[in-house]
């Protein structure tokens, strides 16, 4: 019986070891993906994002129980490509041009695979048209852009701009986020949604995915 | 009578002697010639020793010979404090006998006096038919001057008056061999000079005498600019913002220098208009904004600075109001993000020259790290973040009267703080310490949870438990209760406290990690660790070990160096030689920029446990 309390348990806790052992056991043991991600992954990543909200959990503990989770995933990913384990949404997140602050973006990207999506990391410094791309080849759903500075903020209304050039702006949701950046300066440019941090950007994405 | 164990610095000398002894006799126990010339009797004032621990309160001889701003900075009389505790005694090298090397409080470097600035008695012939050569032409013949500084019209316009008032016995001041000033008479006062360190969050101006090579003062401040942002990205942003942006944090640092000039001369009862050349070091961002250069490419990819290279600029020019043709040095920078301080480290600590590989920490807001290896120098920025300084901290302060530098456990806590003041807060080795301590107990978990109270470990001591006060995200540790102090207040560290200080070491541990691994090479290599930082911010190896903010070296191989960017300023001032060398240090060193190591985002997060890292094996 697999030990899918233990492997979230082990993602809460940052034990990336013990995280790859449980799901190597739980995949021997002929469980099904997806339930491995729902008890595993998923529950681990929500109580993760639960105890941050509270304040239990600051920045470190995020840090490596993402780290954990991603341990978890590599074990899984060959698989996932055979079954039809369907992501929650597809997710095409980067840090926008001129700009090559990663570990806040990193976090959202790792809370939203946590949370069953699919992520499209496009890195940092990512000028608007490779936004248009992900969204074009790879069927993204939903653009997270992320911005640490007043300087490299516009780019997010540039990117949002190519998109509308791009014929793609209607497929689409976009969030944003960032130390600088604001709900207002959301509806400023004309994007979807403002998250403040990973664990409601987590909540901010599945709201736009039901929509 | 109780013994106690003094350890003399930076030598890490240690002897037993009674409670009570002076650091005087302490020093000598343990083998260490101090100057003394009045025998000990707190007359002359020259044995001035830095003391860490607990001892004697400075009475009234102390407070007149070494002055109020000294003996906050935690300096003392050796011949008057007596030590009442396990203590470590700094001697630094103007207290030594046998001196004529450069003062640097921590470091070891002896360098010859080589001050760009010298003071030259003229008792210059009069005019006569025979003579007529013209006054200023006649005093640079005869003080063997080649000519005068640029812009000299107004020394010209003063010579006449000084040369016929003075019976033409006059002092000359010259820089490089240039006139700079003149004075009637035989003057006794030496020029003077001002290295200063403006570091993001703490900023330090040291007064030296330029003919002896003396410290005769010490001033700090924090750093104004930080009212426009606590660190240098947001500070940029703001000079950005507006036209007026950069003027004003302009102002802002020069208004601070200006105090600590202020406050130094008062000290030395010296006057201003004495102070002939002023070397700063800085990071990249602080030395443009000091010299209102735009600084707004730093921010953004690829970070390129305005200026790398050294500048000599006049004082005038800068608005500072020292002898009108005083002239200010700024040591060069490295990179965006790796500046002047850095060099003034590499400086100090002459890494270039280090037989093995060392490797040189800043523990400030930039945690800039170079290393030094088989004649390469690789350095990188950090950004720590400034919890290390105090900022960000709850109750964090500079490393300032008050402020506690030490803490330790036992059944109950022990702090110490800087000039044995009542608490004001806790400073950056304060917090180091608290948090290895609470950590050593258990209060603090190794991923950087407090437990609330109901949590305490079995076997906690119960006056420790009792300082335990809330839960979760509130959970903090008073290290002072009101009952403890005199004026009723109290210094606690909160849970958050300890993340911020887990960030700014995770972020630490990691650059090292990575410069060591560009080298090819792994903690057990390392020869030694020097650690620096910003004035009265010394770290105890044992904590910083404990944490994890450093590699767990066995302790003879660390070595806590002080305000090392200080000091790489103060030898550039007294020291042409070593402007050539920190010239040379800046063009050979390699800059790693971290946030383009794919490496970098693995090792931070594997750094933020606190707890001993990276495996060494003695």
């Amino acid at each position: 019986m697999a030990d899918l309390k233990g492997l979230a348990e082990a993602i809460i806790n940052g034990k990336a070891d013990a995280a790859r052992e449980l799901t190597q056991q739980a995949v021997d043991e002929k469980t099904a993906p997806k339930q491995i991600i729902d008890e595993g992954l998923i529950a681990g990543m929500s109580e993760v994002g639960r105890r941050f909200k509270a304040n239990e959990f600051y920045v470190p503990e995020v840090l490596i129980a993402a780290r954990a989770m991603h341990a978890a995933l590599d074990v899984l990913k060959p698989l996932l490509a055979e079954s039809d384990v369907q992501p929650v949404g597809y997710v095409a997140i980067g840090t926008v041009k001129g700009d090559l602050h990663d570990i806040g973006k990193n976090l959202v990207a790792m809370m939203l695979e946590g949370a069953g999506f699919q992520v499209i990391d496009l890195g940092v410094d990512v000028p608007p048209e490779k936004f248009v791309e992900a969204i074009k080849e790879q069927k993204a759903q939903i653009v997270a852009l992320s911005a640490l500075l007043t300087t490299t903020m516009p780019a997010m209304g540039d990117t949002i701009k190519a998109l509308d050039a791009g014929g793609v702006r209607g497929n689409v949701k976009v969030i944003i986020g960032g130390a600088p950046v604001t709900q207002s300066y959301a509806d400023e440019i004309g994007a979807d949604g403002y998250a403040a941090d990973a664990a409601s950007a987590v909540d901010k994405a599945k709201e736009l995915s039901a929509k | 009578m109780e013994r106690i164990r003094v350890t003399i610095q930076p030598e890490q000398r240690t002897v037993e002697v009674a409670a009570g002894t002076t650091a005087l006799d302490a020093i000598e126990a343990a083998g260490i010639g101090l100057e003394a010339p009045c025998g000990g009797r707190g007359r002359c004032g020259k044995c001035r020793v830095m003391v860490r621990g607990p001892a004697s309160t400075p009475r009234a001889t102390e407070r007149r010979l070494l002055g109020e701003a000294e003996i906050a900075h935690g300096a003392r009389l050796a011949c008057r404090a007596r030590l009442q505790g396990d203590a470590e005694v700094l001697v630094p090298e103007e207290a030594r006998l046998g001196r004529g090397s450069i003062v640097a409080d921590g470091v070891e470097r002896q360098v010859a006096l080589d001050p760009a600035v010298r003071k030259i008695f003229a008792a210059v012939p009069e005019p006569s038919l025979e003579d007529q050569r013209g006054d200023v032409e006649r005093l640079l013949a005869t003080a063997d001057l080649a000519g005068c500084v640029p812009d000299g019209i107004e020394l010209a316009r003063r010579v006449p008056r000084v040369l016929r008032s003075s019976k033409f016995r006059v002092t000359a001041v010259a820089i490089d061999g240039l006139l700079a000033g003149v004075e009637r008479g035989r003057v006794s006062a030496n020029p003077l000079g001002m290295a200063f360190d403006i570091g993001t969050t703490t900023v330090v101006g040291y007064l030296m005498d330029l003919r002896t090579g003396q410290q005769l003062a010490v001033g700090s401040r924090l750093n104004p600019q930080s009212r426009y942002g606590a660190d240098v990205v947001s500070r940029i942003e703001f000079a950005g913002q507006s036209p007026e942006g950069l003027t004003t944090l302009n102002r802002a640092i020069l208004g601070a220098l200006d105090e600590i000039i202020d406050e130094t001369c008062e000290a030395a009862q010296m006057r201003r208009r004495f102070i002939y050349e002023v070397a700063v070091v800085g990071n990249t961002a602080m030395h443009h904004l000091f010299l209102r250069l735009p600084p707004e490419s730093l921010a953004v990819i690829p970070y390129v600075p305005v200026l790398t290279s050294p500048r000599y600029v006049p004082t005038q020019s800068v608005g500072m109001r020292l002898h009108p043709n005083a002239r200010i040095y700024t040591l060069p920078n490295i990179a965006g993000f790796v500046g002047a301080d850095t060099v003034g480290v590499a400086l100090a600590s002459n890494l270039a020259a280090s037989p093995g590989l060392t490797v040189a920490v800043d523990i400030g807001t930039n945690g800039e790290v170079v290393a030094a290896a088989d004649g390469r120098l690789l350095a990188c920025s950090t950004a720590a973040g400034p919890a290390f300084e105090g900022a960000r901290i709850s109750q964090g302060v500079r490393g300032t009267e008050g402020a506690i530098d030490a803490v330790a456990f036992g059944d109950d806590v022990r702090i110490h703080t800087i000039g044995d003041a009542p608490a004001v807060g806790i400073c950056g080795s304060g917090l180091i310490d608290a948090v290895a301590e609470l950590r050593r107990v258990g209060v603090v978990e190794e991923m950087g949870r407090m437990l609330g109270r109901e949590e305490a470990p079995a076997g906690l001591p119960a006056a420790l438990r009792d300082r335990m006060e809330g839960s979760g995200g509130e959970a903090r540790f008073l290290l002072v209760r009101p009952d403890e102090h005199p004026a009723g207040r109290l210094v606690a560290l909160t849970s958050r406290d300890v993340r911020e200080l887990q960030l700014a070491k995770g972020a630490l541990y990691a650059g090292i990690d990575i410069l060591l691994r560009r080298l090819g090479a792994g903690v057990a290599q390392v020869d030694e660790l020097l650690l620096a930082g910003a004035f009265g911010n010394y770290v105890r190896r044992e904590s910083a070990v404990g944490i994890g903010m450093i590699p767990a070296l066995g302790l003879s191989r660390i070595r806590s160096i002080g305000n090392a960017a200080g000091s790489g300023a103060k030898l550039a001032l007294l020291s042409r030689a070593m402007r050539a060398e920190a010239a040379e240090i800046a063009r050979k060193v390699e800059y790693v920029e971290l946030s383009n190591d794919s490496a970098f985002y693995d090792r931070f997060t594997g750094a933020m446990a606190l707890a001993p890292m990276g495996e060494d094996r003695g």
